[in-house]
């Protein structure tokens, strides 16, 4: 089973995206973070996951901040990262030449998560 | 005829020239020294003595003379009247007759006064004439026998004898009344010059060539402030204003010695006797002598104080609205300001709701389906479908506004692109296919695969979306055709998507377009938001074309029309 960290403040979308992808045919497990520092702690505890979904506003630490705390570490780099956001206009910027890296737009369908999930982890 | 006088006796005596004659030789041998004349003379004619021939001589000359002298007394083109020495006319000429229209019972010994009206005569009487014995020539007026007076100029010669008393007098009378018609005429003239130049309305002065005053007319002194015996004789700089006094005097005198007036008026300003200054317009003209020398110089001065101070006044006037309109630009710019900074937080306030909108929207369109199929009862099911879909709606109507936002946004850019439009058409048909097929539609196809348009790829297709799904809602449970057409005039294509649905009354037509305009209030349709259309608009708007919608009625279908601007001209054209 392939394992999401899910990095996002709002229990209550970490709780319906974790229950979702997980009951789901051919499903994921889902570990969640509520905040960006919270990540962190759960990578260096070894918990590396196939996948990160990284929601952008955040506080303390945003999105943004975690993706760039990302790509300095060689081995938390090579995760594949999907941002959940609520403006795409801010999106096109970020990018830059990594890859694997995509986003996924509120609000959004778990369906259509997984379809994104799917394609970048491969079945 | 006791008082009867010397010379009136002579005449009575002899025949009247004859008489007249004696009396002139008489006089002549008196004054005379015949001796003298004939000296040289005295043996000419023998038998006579010398002075026998020289009284012969002298008797025929006497003769000659009298003849003469009698043809210039009848047939003068003058009046000649002769009085006693009591002043009675006992001799005249036919000219006076003529002139007096009188005849010898009208004259002869009449007192000469009947001649003259009584104050003519008075006039007369008091120049003493016969006392002082010497010629005198006067103008008087005669009195005719018609009553009518007669302008005439008399010489008057008194009469003496030999002892010096006065015997009598003669009067020489010229008719003058042409010339006193004449001269009455230019004063008439003269007075009437000066009357206009008096009564003139406009202020008028006569210079000497130094500059003094000679004479200023009433509306000056009016105008002016100043009696006229104040002002004659002074310079005429002394009214002109301090500051233009200087430029006035050289400017008058170059215009003397030019011996030319200024062509046209110039400003001068002068100061009244209160101290006020008023502004003249000056028009100079010059009189000049017989030697060419300028005699005077008039001028006539058009007062423009009063145009002038309006003229000032407007400009203040205008000033003032210059400055209120400056004051109203300033405040319109602040209230636009201020109402791009209302509109502005409103669209954020949109977004931002928007936005805080979409995260528990994800929340409830997930948990809603985990919800309903934890579920057993089959009522609880249904419930769990009408809570899906009313979230639904909300998502619909949020991600449209947030749409709606985002194209009138200026900071939102167009992705122009060259597009084939049967390309585009199709993807957005094929995207619909399922629920074309489902909802038993059909399509018809009539766009040219050459045309291209300028337009936004994603925007173009969410036109046709709109349009194709308002199609499908708004028509029956029996399908339908939409048929989608495009023409090019010019560099304009204009594109037709024509629905066989329910139509849209004259009413609607308008308001299709409208933000949450729904053609029938109070329908709740969970499956539009109301927004469609405007979105449509707004983005045919953004890409400079126009949008309308025409329809026969309801029940008979509508077509939308849209326009965009035709994209790779040359080619298209070099194909045709």
């Amino acid at each position: 089973m392939k394992k999401i960290m899910m990095v996002d403040d709002n229990v209550d979308l970490t709780y319906v995206v974790k229950k979702s992808l997980e009951k789901m045919e051919n499903g994921c497990e889902v570990i969640s973070a509520n905040r960006g520092q919270e990540c962190f702690d759960l990578l260096k505890e070894g918990k590396l996951p196939d996948l990160i979904l990284l929601d952008i506003m955040m506080p303390e630490m945003n999105g943004w901040d975690v993706f760039a705390k990302l790509k300095e570490n060689t081995e938390w780099r090579k995760i594949p990262i999907v941002f959940l956001t609520a403006k795409t206009d801010s999106l096109s910027k970020g990018f830059g030449q990594i890859p694997a890296q995509d986003y996924i737009e509120k609000p959004f369908e778990i369906a259509d998560l997984k379809k994104r999930i799917d394609t970048i982890l491969g079945k | 005829m006791g008082n009867e006088s010397e010379i009136v006796k002579i005449l009575r005596d002899e025949e009247k020239l004859g008489k007249l004659h004696s009396k002139r030789k008489n006089d002549y041998e008196e004054v005379t020294t015949p001796e003298m004349s004939t000296d040289g003379d005295a043996n000419i004619i023998p038998g006579l003595t010398t002075k026998d021939i020289s009284k012969k001589i002298e008797n025929e000359e006497l003769r000659t003379l009298e003849r003469i002298s009698r043809l210039v007394f009848e047939n003068s083109a003058v009046a000649i009247t002769i009085t006693d020495e009591y002043e009675r006319i006992i001799y005249w000429n036919k000219y006076a007759e003529q002139l007096l229209g009188m005849n010898k019972d009208d004259l002869y010994m009449k007192h000469v006064n009947l001649l003259y009206p009584p104050e003519e005569w008075s006039k007369i009487r008091k120049q003493n004439i016969r006392r002082k014995g010497m010629q005198h020539h006067l103008e008087t007026k005669i009195l005719m026998k018609n009553n009518e007076l007669q302008d005439v100029d008399i010489s008057l010669s008194v009469l003496k004898d030999q002892k010096g008393e006065v015997i009598g007098s003669i009067g020489i009378i010229k008719d003058i009344t042409e010339r006193k018609q004449i001269e009455k005429a230019l004063k008439e003239s003269e007075e009437k010059f000066k009357q206009l130049y008096e009564k003139a309305p406009i202020p008028y002065h006569i210079l000497s060539p130094h500059g003094e005053i000679t004479n200023v007319n009433e509306k000056w002194c009016q105008i002016l402030r100043y009696a006229k015996m104040d002002v004659i004789g002074k310079p005429i700089f002394y009214f002109i204003s301090e500051n233009e006094k200087e430029t006035a005097g050289s400017s008058f005198f170059k215009k003397i010695l030019a011996k030319n007036p200024y062509a046209g008026g110039h400003e001068r300003t002068f100061v009244t006797k209160d101290g006020e200054k008023r502004i003249f317009v000056i028009h100079d003209f010059f009189s000049f002598d017989e030697n060419n020398n300028i005699k005077s110089v008039h001028t006539a001065m058009e007062d423009i104080t009063n145009r002038k101070q309006m003229e000032t006044e407007l400009k203040d006037v205008d000033e003032m609205l210059r400055t209120l309109n400056k004051e109203l630009e300033r405040k319109v710019y602040e209230r636009t300001v201020e109402i791009e900074n209302l509109l502005k937080q409103k669209d954020e306030f949109i977004s931002q709701l928007g936005h805080d909108l979409k995260t528990p929207l994800t929340i409830l369109i997930n948990i809603l389906p985990l919800v309903k199929n934890e579920v057993e009862d089959k009522n609880n099911k249904e419930d769990c479908d009408v809570a899906i879909r009313n979230v639904y709606y909300i998502k619909n109507l949020v991600t449209e506004t947030l749409k709606i936002a985002e194209i009138s946004s200026p900071k939102v850019t167009f992705d122009i692109k060259e597009l084939n439009l049967l390309d585009v058409v199709n993807n957005v048909v094929t995207d619909n296919q399922f629920i074309l097929d489902g909802k038993n539609f059909k399509i018809e196809n009539h766009i040219d695969e050459k045309i291209i348009v300028e337009a936004d790829e994603l925007r173009l297709c969410e036109i046709f979306n709109n349009i194709i799904n308002n199609a499908v809602k708004y028509s029956g449970n029996d399908g339908g055709t939409i048929t989608l057409d495009a023409q090019n005039e010019k560099d304009v294509v204009t594109i037709s998507v024509r629905d066989t649905g329910i139509g849209i009354t004259k009413e609607q037509l308008d308001h299709v377009f409208d933000e949450f305009y729904k053609a029938d209030e109070s329908r709740h349709n969970l499956e539009s938001s109301g927004l469609g259309l405007s979105i449509c608009r707004r983005i045919v708007e953004k890409h400079g074309g126009r949008i309308w919608v025409e329809s026969p009625g309801l029940g008979k279908g509508a077509t939308f029309y849209f326009t965009l601007k035709l994209g790779n001209k040359n080619v298209y054209e070099n194909k045709w």
